[in-house]
């Protein structure tokens, strides 16, 4: 074999690690709150299309805080590589006055989301590499299996340059959105050291590291 | 520069080598050059192109038979090997390469994305193309219709003619234009069969999304019958631009014989 194919050697990204069995869970639970010192998004995003059916403008949903406390942050285990296996979940993804409801939500790998129009106008829902649907108004929800993991951008092509939405797609089950309170909850996790990640659209990401004997680890984490 | 340099190093051993795969030998001689080494687009010729050669690492294929979102089946693949794309860089294949380099190179494409390793969910197969359900009579007017209905003039215009939506972006981020259904080389197949399952489909790693579910089976028809209505003839001297490309002749030349 020439030396030289060696240069050309095919770089492929390394399939899933994870592996899901039953009883290989814990019953360590995750629990703590992001928070941040960054002011909450005031900005209005001028609707450039369609003004009848979306109004003037959209709030901006880039960073939602209130009282430091951080929302639609997603916490999960990175990395981990054996643990219980995945619940396919039932989620949706509407399409209302012309924003993604809700803007930021994690599933596991094989979950489907059921993808909505309420607006009496098209939005194509283009999520990234997953999707692109073209949904004029009143077209029923349309089911989609989200098989791939990773993070998935949410976009519209058809003139809403304001819209913008992520699923995170997870392939174990060690995952959490924050709401309004910025808390977490991730629950049955094995014991064991792992790197405890938080990611957020606009403020970044930051991981701990924390070791689970079984019982409860609080991580309070500032995003700046 | 230095991929060109990588390139000439193996040159020699292309030929050479017995015992190097077959569908690798066939990738780097035809395809490297503007698909790039590792497969991602990025090939030394790359620069030059528009729109750019695919990205083969993402498992984004522009012409399937498959649900937005999937990779394609080999069919798709050996379709679009053999037909090239007409009004890209994209050559025909077909006549120039056996059945069995054909086959060896796809083998080499689905290497780059993991997610050719899976195998494809019965969801996933939205259309086969040996079997569609069939045409319904032409009605143009009825394609008028679900041209407004689904909203199309937003981007190719309320005249067919394209380039409304200045936003638009693939998903390189390249800028790109909505087609001219008027006077554009339809990249995906002339016919009312490729135009059909482009927009039953959608078009991959661009804004163009699958109106599978949106639109019925006739309602999606009546649509190509709109599209192919808008055609404008060609003047005199286009006919001096548009005279058969290689594209075509080899698509008729494959028509005419069997392609496995």
């Amino acid at each position: 074999m020439s030396p030289f194919m060696l240069l050309l050697a095919v770089a492929t990204t390394p399939a899933d690690a994870y592996e899901g069995l039953e009883g290989a869970g814990g019953s360590g639970v995750l629990t703590g709150k992001i928070t941040t010192s960054q002011p909450a998004s005031t900005e209005k995003l001028p609707v450039t299309q369609d003004g009848e059916v979306c109004g003037e403008s959209v709030a901006a949903e880039f960073v939602l805080v209130k009282d430091g406390n951080l929302q639609n942050a997603v916490v999960f285990l990175d990395g981990i590589e054996k643990g219980a296996p995945i619940t396919k979940s039932k989620a949706t993804l509407d399409q209302k006055g012309c924003v993604y409801t809700p803007h930021v939500q994690a599933m596991a790998k094989g979950s489907s989301v059921s993808v909505m129009n309420s607006d009496a106008v098209m939005h194509n829902t283009h999520a990234g590499t997953s999707f692109n649907f073209g949904m004029p108004a009143g077209t029923p929800p349309t089911p989609k299996s989200m098989r791939r993991p990773g993070l998935v951008p949410v976009n519209c092509d058809a003139g809403h340059t304001w819209m913008s939405a992520y699923i995170y797609v997870f392939s174990h089950p060690y995952f959490a959105t924050t709401g309004a309170d910025g808390t977490y909850k991730i629950e049955g996790v094995p014991d064991g050291a792992h790197k405890l990640t938080v990611w957020h659209e606009k403020l970044g990401t930051k991981t701990v590291d924390i070791t689970v004997e079984g019982g409860e680890v609080t991580t309070d984490i500032q995003l700046d | 520069m230095w991929r060109l340099l990588g390139l000439a190093l193996v040159w020699p051993s292309l030929s050479a080598a017995a015992d190097v795969d077959l569908g690798e030998r066939v990738y780097l001689r035809n395809c490297a050059m503007c698909h790039g080494v590792k497969g991602d687009g990025k090939g030394p010729a790359a620069r030059a192109l528009q729109p750019a050669p695919r990205d083969f690492t993402t498992g984004e294929y522009k012409f399937r038979s498959t649900d937005s979102g999937s990779v394609p089946t080999d069919d798709d693949l050996r379709r679009t090997i053999d037909l090239g794309v007409p009004g890209t860089e994209m050559p025909a294949w077909g006549p120039l390469l056996t059945s069995e380099e054909r086959d060896a190179v796809i083998d080499h494409i689905k290497a780059f994305c993991e997610w050719f390793e899976e195998e494809l969910y019965e969801d996933e197969i939205i259309l086969d193309p040996a079997n569609l359900p069939p045409r319904p009579a032409p009605d143009v007017e009825a394609g008028r219709a679900v041209y407004v209905k689904a909203e199309c003039a937003k981007c190719h215009g309320d005249d067919g003619r394209g380039g409304v939506n200045e936003d638009l972006e693939d998903s390189s981020g390249d800028a790109i234009k909505a087609f001219d259904f008027t006077r554009g080389t339809f990249r995906g197949g002339q016919s009312g069969a490729d135009v059909f399952r482009s927009l039953t489909t959608g078009i991959g790693g661009t804004p163009m999304p699958s109106f599978l579910v949106a639109l019925s089976h006739d309602e999606r028809w009546h649509l190509v019958d709109y599209i192919e209505s808008l055609r404008r003839p060609a003047g005199p001297l286009q006919y001096l631009f548009r005279a058969p490309t290689w594209n075509h002749l080899a698509a008729e030349r494959l028509a005419a014989k069997e392609v496995k």
